[in-house]
């Protein structure tokens, strides 16, 4: 495990590097895509045991901070959707220079599944991004900022958390992080629209995505769009765990998963 | 923004943390360590230890952020250590690496919870601990705090009834546990867990600690309601404790544990920045 700085010195981004074991190599880099806001912390305990069980395995693994997260540089108030897919790109050539992979795989979850996805788009033949894999990807913007509000007021009168119905003093905050109005109309603009975005894309849900996912959205129309598009993607599994992304019990909760890492082994193998 | 760099250190390196440092390095000043609140990585929970070590780095302190092992980014050891052994161990290596690095060989640690269990553990036996701020860190009940607790459920009958059948639950599941009402406080919460020790082990540490002349900074919030809900109750339960002018005590109860939102994480920083002004700026 080698912790280190990268990307722009002005704006370093903290990222962690897995090296392969050299025994097993496969000569195939894995880029881990995280959450952000609340999510973030939920999955990073389960991504760092991941990244070690994979490179254990031979893959080369980065996983890092988005600018405005974590450790690296700037405040998530002044972060944005176009910075966050550039840094998943400097992670990847990061990667690239440090191991000497050429081949790259993209796990990417929640928005950070979106992001990967944009950059895979994008970039795939230039950064020979031979596969993408999504874990519970954000279908509706609308819909993802709309719970996040939801969670927030629930939050704010929660008797576990407050003594009394607590006050926010910024209307932009949503669970500990403030999503600037730019942001917002970015998560709008760049999120899944096109219907055939999922060629080729194997994604993994968490047991209550899929009806959560629908609940939130009451629209049938949308419904049929998301089970078309999910349709065409190259493979899809269900993990044995619910996310509860939606529950507000779940803010502030690690996921744990002993499967998580053995199933995503196995579409990595395929 | 402050410089901040990747500090690695304990044997292999196993440990991982980052440098907030200052625009100027004072050797004279203390650094802070910041240590896991529970199983949360050193960034902290929403974020809270980035910004802080930041804010922190502003005023002038060198800042450590990392990882105790096995959480994180730091490799579990597997030495034959106890938890807490593993803990002190782990912060003296973190106190030698600054020393070596830096030529500070003053700290003050900082902790959340499980985080302040662990800091007040370390200061007990640590003379480089010249300073420690606990936020939701040990306290024992009063006879007042029982009479805020529960005197509002004795007036209402409804909840005379739920209070019974909490106290028969509690009494059935202590069968083979002898310690008392105080002593069996336990915070959990997700993947916070620590025991208050007993009354006596913690006065005795504490003077110790303040016999060193470290200075001492408890914060309760709303989190620890459960254990201390009033502001005088903290100095109360632990009279024995010769706190002289070495302690300062701040009650906010509308703050949650993990100070989830900015307005309640500035306060904190105001506060911390504050006392940090009072007793350690030269």
């Amino acid at each position: 495990m080698t912790p280190f700085y990268f990307g722009n010195s002005r704006l370093p981004i903290y990222g962690v590097y897995h090296s392969a074991n050299q025994v097993k190599r496969k000569n195939q880099g894995i880029v881990i895509c995280y959450p952000i806001g609340h999510e973030y912390n939920r999955v990073h305990r389960l991504f760092c045991q991941s990244a070690i069980y994979w490179s254990e395995l031979g893959f080369d693994v980065i996983r890092f901070d988005y600018y405005g997260t974590g450790d690296s540089s700037g405040s998530f108030e002044n972060a944005n959707y176009r910075t966050w897919c550039e840094n998943v790109d400097d992670a990847i050539t990061e990667l690239k220079a440090i191991s000497g992979v050429k081949r790259i795989s993209l796990v990417g979850c929640r928005l950070g599944a979106n992001i990967a996805l944009n950059v895979y788009h994008h970039k795939y033949q230039q950064k020979n991004i031979n596969q993408l894999i999504l874990w519970d990807p954000i279908f509706n913007s609308d819909n993802y900022l709309l719970q996040l509000e939801r969670l927030n007021v629930e939050m704010l009168g929660d008797k576990n958390r407050f003594l009394k119905i607590k006050k926010q003093e910024t209307a932009l905050e949503l669970l500990g992080f403030v999503y600037s109005e730019l942001l917002r109309q970015e998560l709008n603009k760049q999120l899944v629209k096109s219907s055939n975005v999922f060629e080729g894309i194997s994604c993994l849900y968490s047991a209550d995505y899929l009806t959560d996912t629908k609940k939130d959205t009451f629209k049938a129309k949308t419904n049929r769009t998301l089970d078309n598009m999910l349709k065409k993607c190259f493979s899809q599994e269900s993990f044995d765990f619910d996310a509860n992304w939606g529950k507000l019990e779940s803010v502030g909760t690690a996921i744990k998963s002993v499967e998580f890492s053995t199933k995503i082994e196995s579409v990595l193998n395929q | 923004m402050n410089s901040e760099k990747v500090a690695t250190f304990g044997s292999n390196n196993a440990l991982t943390g980052i440098i907030s440092e200052p625009k100027e390095i004072d050797t004279n000043k203390p650094a802070l360590i910041i240590l896991n609140a529970g199983l949360v990585h050193h960034a902290g929970p929403f974020r809270l230890s980035t910004k802080f070590s930041r804010e922190i780095a502003e005023q002038g302190y060198l800042t450590l952020r990392f990882d105790l092992s096995g959480i994180g980014d730091s490799i579990n050891h597997s030495t034959n250590a106890d938890y807490s052994e593993q803990v002190i161990k782990d912060v003296g290596m973190a106190i030698n690496y600054i020393k070596k690095n830096y030529a500070i060989d003053k700290v003050i640690l900082f902790g959340i919870c499980t985080g302040a269990d662990n800091a007040h553990k370390v200061a007990a036996v640590n003379p480089n601990v010249v300073g420690a701020i606990f936020v939701d860190g040990y306290a024992y009940r009063t006879f007042k705090f029982l009479m805020c607790r529960y005197l509002p459920i004795l007036m209402d009958f409804s909840r005379i009834k739920n209070l019974l059948n909490r106290i028969m639950t509690y009494h059935f599941k202590r069968t083979n546990n002898k310690t008392s009402l105080a002593n069996a406080a336990f915070e959990t919460r997700g993947v916070f867990t620590w025991k208050l020790p007993p009354k006596k082990q913690v006065v005795d540490e504490l003077n110790k600690i303040l016999n060193g002349g470290a200075e001492l900074f408890y914060i309760f919030t709303g989190g620890s309601n459960h254990y201390c809900n009033y502001p005088s109750q903290f100095e109360k339960s632990l009279s024995k404790v010769k706190f002289g002018n070495q302690l300062k005590v701040r009650f906010d109860e509308d703050v949650d544990h993990t100070f989830i939102l900015e307005q309640d994480q500035r306060i904190l920083f105001r506060e911390v920045k504050s006392w940090l002004a009072d007793n350690f700026s030269g």
